[in-house]
């Protein structure tokens, strides 16, 4: 195409008015955007005055500017009205070029308009909403010049707005942190995006009277027909920041270990006591899920514990009636006391829970419920002393006359047989019984130090195997290598026999006991197994309290003594069921003697 | 054969007939107190060669009558019966003057056989 073609083409399509105008100002040419904008066609403006579509209050004017362009002087981006076919006025941005000759005489004068008055509502529109931000705004332009600030940025930096338009932004940051902005703003004009500014910097304004407040700015590019500019919305947060500072005092200075949970059950927030409680530094538990904090059998149950108690959030203890437990990074576990309150966020509801060691609680607990035990076992015992004193003194009396009775009736009687001999044998046996049962009491209420020695098991169990009379299809095993132990031999033999004993009895239909021994850290383990029909919890919590017994021939005193006799030795004994049927004895006694 | 001369001395009755008919039936000279006073009187009046004494009695305690008992004329060998094991301070204060300590009850044959040795007649 020939450049005046083209030239033409460009005109026509174009969407601004241009329209050229002789030295008399008579319109010559009148492009589709003039007919669009004005109203008249070509036909109807070309060979007319240039006033068709001036006002009257703008002839002068006109006048002044046409005299410029003569002289040679362009306008540009001009504003002011036109009148349309319709009569109605129309805002236009107008520039204005001479026309030259071939000679380079200026023949007339081509004006390009631009109807801005939609353009100008856009921007009243703007004002006004960035009048009613509840931020500080100020707009930057592609230099980081200041070119719109609204009513809140004048008073949040106490500048007139005047004043800062115009001006590099940085006028607004202190002044330590200038240079850096320089590179950030080059950076975000880049790759400008809506965003906050800083990436979790601290971030701070500079009010005209040098002081500095901290600040929240976010960001979001504006592409104008004027190129890109920058919008940056600023909040002061002084106010918030003093909050934080006092919740983290407040969070900090709470005795219990704090930890703040988002909905979904990550870790926004956690207090020393926190990281003393579970062993992390806070910036290893700080966005990870809470449930590093617990153990991993309980995590399945957490989790709908959790988001229950986000549709319910109340203050309340956590775990009402359960052991609860928190999950150290060591992996040993630590028992806690919850309580959960919800804080309402912006992010939305977070949960704070208050969370209490109470191992030393448990352990106070525990501490105080045996010395309760010992108590009235210490009680009972006493009673029991009591009764002993009674049966010991006034029983024995009546036993030795009884005895010495049948021995009277036996001398005179002479030789007896049959039913006779019978009857007085059960008597003899029954008083024998009846003394043994005194002789245990003796014992059980004989409270002497255990003179304490090393002692070869083998040989205490050769004088137990003795002593002890099993009854028929009963066998005694000793289990080889035995541990040497530190006992009052004397008193283990007893131990012994009496449990030894018990689980004999515990087998009517005869079976197999067996003793063993083992060394057991600073201890020595004695375990007396039988295959019996073994016991029931609600036995085994009793067996060792005195006169109890499950049995017809029992006492109620044989592992009462085991129990006084080892405890003596600073020692311990359980009575369990065994895993394969029966029961098994296990007394613990420690090593005091140093071992050979 | 056995003109030995033995105090019973028990405040338990029915004890202390049964233990003197058995020691009369083993041929001994038995006679019999009920409370410590009485057996104090006994040893005043005649001789004892084997005194079998309660430790608990109302008044004077099988205790006392040991450690008041006179030397002349010779003390009996003393049996000390008793339903507890004596305390070792106690055994060491009465020291040889008790020549036993039984726990009761005591078997008839071992009551006559530990007369007999007191009395010296066992080999």
């Amino acid at each position: 195409l020939p450049p005046q073609q083209l030239l033409a083409a460009i005109v026509g399509s174009s969407d601004d008015a241009i329209v050229s105008k002789s030295l008399h100002r008579i319109i010559t040419s009148w492009n589709q955007g003039a007919e669009r904008l004005y109203g008249y066609s070509a036909d109807e403006a070309v060979g007319k005055p240039i006033t068709l579509i001036i006002p009257e209050s703008r002839r002068s004017e006109e006048h002044h500017i046409f005299e410029s362009v003569l002289r040679n002087e362009p306008i540009d981006h001009y504003e002011t009205d036109r009148v349309r076919k319709d009569g109605s006025v129309v805002r236009v941005s107008l520039s204005i070029a001479p026309i030259r000759g071939d000679t380079g005489e200026v023949v007339g004068a081509a004006a390009i308009a631009r109807d801005i008055s939609e353009r100008k509502r856009g921007e009243r529109m703007f004002r006004g909403l960035l009048e009613a931000a509840p931020d500080a705004m100020v707009i930057v332009d592609g230099d980081a010049r200041i070119t719109l600030v609204n009513r809140q940025a004048e008073q949040l930096f106490g500048y007139e707005r005047d004043e800062l338009i115009g001006e590099p932004v940085e006028l607004l940051l202190p002044r330590r942190l200038r240079d850096r902005h320089l590179g950030h703003r080059s950076a975000y004009f880049g790759n400008p995006q809506v965003r906050p500014m800083g990436f979790g910097r601290e971030l701070f304004g500079l009010r005209r009277d040098g002081i500095e407040f901290p600040v929240e700015i976010s960001l979001s590019p504006l592409r104008t027909d004027g190129g890109m500019l920058v919008s940056a919305s600023i909040r002061d947060i002084t106010e918030r920041r003093e909050a934080e500072a006092m919740f983290r005092g407040l969070l900090e200075a709470a005795p219990d270990a704090m930890v703040i949970v988002d909905g979904v059950g990550r870790i926004t927030l956690v207090n020393r006591q926190a990281e003393q409680l579970f062993g992390y530094p806070r910036e290893q538990m700080v966005d990870r899920p809470v449930e590093m904090l617990i153990p991993e059998r309980v995590h399945s149950r957490h989790l709908g514990h959790r988001a229950g108690y986000v549709l319910d959030p109340l203050v309340r203890p956590m775990g009402v009636n359960l052991e609860l437990y928190g999950l150290r990074s060591d992996g040993t576990e630590v028992p806690v006391e919850i309580s959960l309150s919800p804080l309402e966020t912006a992010r939305g509801v977070l949960v704070s829970a208050a969370i209490r060691d109470i191992t030393d609680r448990k352990r106070a607990e525990a501490e105080l419920e045996e010395a309760h035990r010992a108590v009235v076992r210490g009680e009972r015992l006493s009673a029991v002393g009591e009764m002993a004193t009674v049966i010991g003194h006034e029983l024995r009396n009546p036993l030795g006359a009884a005895t010495n009775a049948l021995y009277l009736a036996r001398y005179e009687l002479g030789q007896v047989d049959g039913a006779v001999d019978r009857h007085l044998t059960t008597a003899e046996r029954a008083l024998a019984k009846a003394a043994g049962l005194s002789e245990d009491l003796t014992v059980y209420m004989r409270e002497r130090d255990p003179q304490v020695q090393t002692l070869d098991f083998a040989e205490v169990m050769r004088e137990v195997r003795d002593m002890v009379r099993t009854p028929a299809g009963v066998t005694l095993e000793v289990a080889p290598a035995p541990a040497a132990v530190d006992a009052d031999p004397a008193l283990l033999v007893q131990v012994l026999v009496n449990l030894v004993t018990n689980a004999c009895q515990a087998m009517p239909d005869g079976g197999r006991v067996t003793v063993a021994s083992r060394a057991a850290g600073d201890a020595t383990v004695i375990e007396v197994c039988d295959e019996g029909t073994g016991l029931d919890a609600a036995i085994a919590t009793h067996v060792f309290e005195p006169f109890y017994t499950t049995k017809v021939q029992g006492t109620g005193l044989g592992l009462a003594i085991v129990q006084r006799v080892v405890e003596a030795h600073g020692g311990r004994v359980t009575l369990v069921p065994a895993p394969g049927g029966g029961a098994v004895a296990t007394v613990r006694l420690p090593r005091t003697a140093p071992a050979p | 054969v056995r003109d030995v001369r033995v105090l019973v001395a028990d405040d338990d009755r029915a004890l202390r007939t049964t233990t003197v008919a058995i020691l009369r039936i083993a041929g001994f000279e038995v006679s019999e107190a009920e409370h410590g006073d009485e057996v104090l009187e006994r040893l005043a009046e005649a001789p004892v060669d084997v005194l079998v004494l309660d430790v608990r009695m109302p008044g004077r305690d099988g205790i006392a009558v040991v450690e008041e008992m006179r030397p002349r004329p010779p003390p009996p060998a003393v049996l000390m019966v008793s339903a507890y094991a004596l305390d070792q301070e106690v055994r060491d204060r009465l020291g040889s003057r008790v020549r036993r300590y039984l726990r009761k009850p005591v078997r008839p044959e071992h009551l006559v056989s530990e007369v007999e040795e007191a009395a010296g007649l066992a080999s």
